[in-house]
């Protein structure tokens, strides 16, 4: 058992991170998501992928989460995010960090787009494993993800230097 | 091309998981209008946020940090080895007809010692050597004698899969703790059980695909489960053994 905690840990806790925007909230999350999978192993269809079960227990206790802390979700996802980010960038000093922008954007996209869009992007699932760990169609999925990719380059845009600047000289 | 096509061709090319400014009909739409080049460019932001920016990695290794949830969650899971409720009435029966399935199974036949000599059979293949944990360093000989003991419990299981091919493995290990209680939480016997179970299956002209297919999840829940017992009570037979 431990060493299916080795083996996924990582991944499980990077969605969890990308979801929450909180280290500390994403081990916990993680946590309980692997001991959740302990609990209902004896349900798991065997004849079904492990990895799109195991994500969609985590994805789900990801929201459940978002939803307890709704009332001040942003506030208290952004102040982390720039806080975790602070001293870990080697951007910092020009004021511009990738990786921050990234969580940043990530936290203003709804929490099934940001699900889907980070399963497929960075846990590099397929819209059909996607749409089996999310339990919805896949056409469904394939919106979620396009949407939240054109929300995501559209944030990232807007909040490049240079081109915002380029942006703010066109419009004068 | 116009910018709901350079839209559409976009969407294809991420789904592909390819990077958009490598394609020339995007580039060159993009040199014409502004909208769709700044759309680019944040595209282009975004795949490189995503694959050059990590999340922070964690504290301590989250096996560390489950230790005593997953002993506890043992503990009450499963049944005491010394609780008279574990007794079943069926299990007397069972477990005889375990034993003896169990001596025809670890009992090398000579296409058993065969096939050792010859290199591990497909279906051990299924059990990495890197994933088993053989702390004692005995022989197949020295685990054998105790094979009885060691084997009954996961024959009675092996024996029910046989009987009921058609039965899931979900149903078969509903409740795995009173099936697995008396195993001696070596993954040796137990790899070795399965495997002997398999290439008598295999013997009896089972495809080897449908074998792979139909048993891999089930062994390795099998060994999961070994793991899981194994990691939260120790090894109670380890004195006799060892």
């Amino acid at each position: 058992m431990f060493a299916l905690v080795e083996q996924y840990q990582c991944r499980v806790f990077g969605l969890c991170y990308r979801m929450l925007g909180n280290r500390v909230d994403a081990e916990d999350v993680t946590q309980e998501t692997f001991l959740r999978i302990f609990r209902s192993l004896h349900r798991w269809d065997t004849n079904r992928d492990f990895l799109p079960w195991l994500f969609a227990i985590a994805g789900n206790r990801c929201r459940t989460l978002l939803a307890k802390r709704a009332h001040h979700t942003h506030f208290q996802l952004i102040d982390n995010l720039v806080s975790e980010s602070l001293g870990s960038s080697n951007e910092a000093d020009n004021g511009y960090d990738l990786g921050e922008e990234i969580q940043l954007a990530l936290a203003q996209l709804k929490d099934n787009h940001r699900l889907a869009f980070i399963l497929f992007h960075e846990q590099q699932l397929s819209y059909n494993e996607i749409a089996r760990s999310m339990d919805c169609p896949v056409g469904t999925v394939k919106t979620w993800i396009h949407r939240a990719r054109k929300e995501l380059a559209g944030w990232l845009a807007r909040r490049n230097p240079e081109l915002g600047k380029q942006n703010v000289l066109q419009s004068i | 091309m116009y910018c709901r096509a350079f839209e559409a061709r976009l969407q294809v090319i991420l789904d592909e998981r390819q990077r958009p400014e490598f394609d020339d009909a995007l580039q060159q739409h993009a040199a014409e209008c502004k909208a769709c080049s700044d759309l680019l460019r944040g595209q282009q932001l975004l795949l490189d946020g995503i694959d050059l920016t990590s999340v922070p990695s964690m504290e301590i290794s989250m096996s560390h940090r489950f230790t005593p949830e997953l002993v506890g969650l043992a503990d009450s899971s499963l049944p005491s080895i010394d609780s008279p409720s574990r007794s079943r009435p069926w299990l007397a029966a069972a477990m005889a007809a375990g034993i003896l399935l169990a001596l025809y199974l670890v009992l090398p036949s000579p296409r058993d010692r065969e096939m050792t000599e010859q290199g591990a059979p497909i279906a051990m293949k299924l059990f990495p050597e890197s994933e088993i944990r053989t702390e004692w360093g005995l022989s197949n000989n020295d685990l054998s004698t105790r094979s009885e003991e060691i084997t009954s419990p996961l024959s009675q299981l092996l024996v029910e899969k046989m009987e009921n091919p058609g039965i899931s493995n979900s149903l078969l290990l509903v409740s795995p703790p009173a099936h697995l209680a008396g195993l001696s939480f070596s993954h040796a016997p137990l790899r070795r059980q399965v495997g002997n179970w398999m290439r008598n299956q295999a013997d009896n002209n089972l495809p080897v695909e449908k074998l792979r297919e139909d048993l891999r999840p089930f062994s390795s829940r099998l060994a999961n489960m070994l793991e899981a017992l194994w990691q939260s009570l120790g090894n109670p037979l380890g004195q006799d053994m060892g």
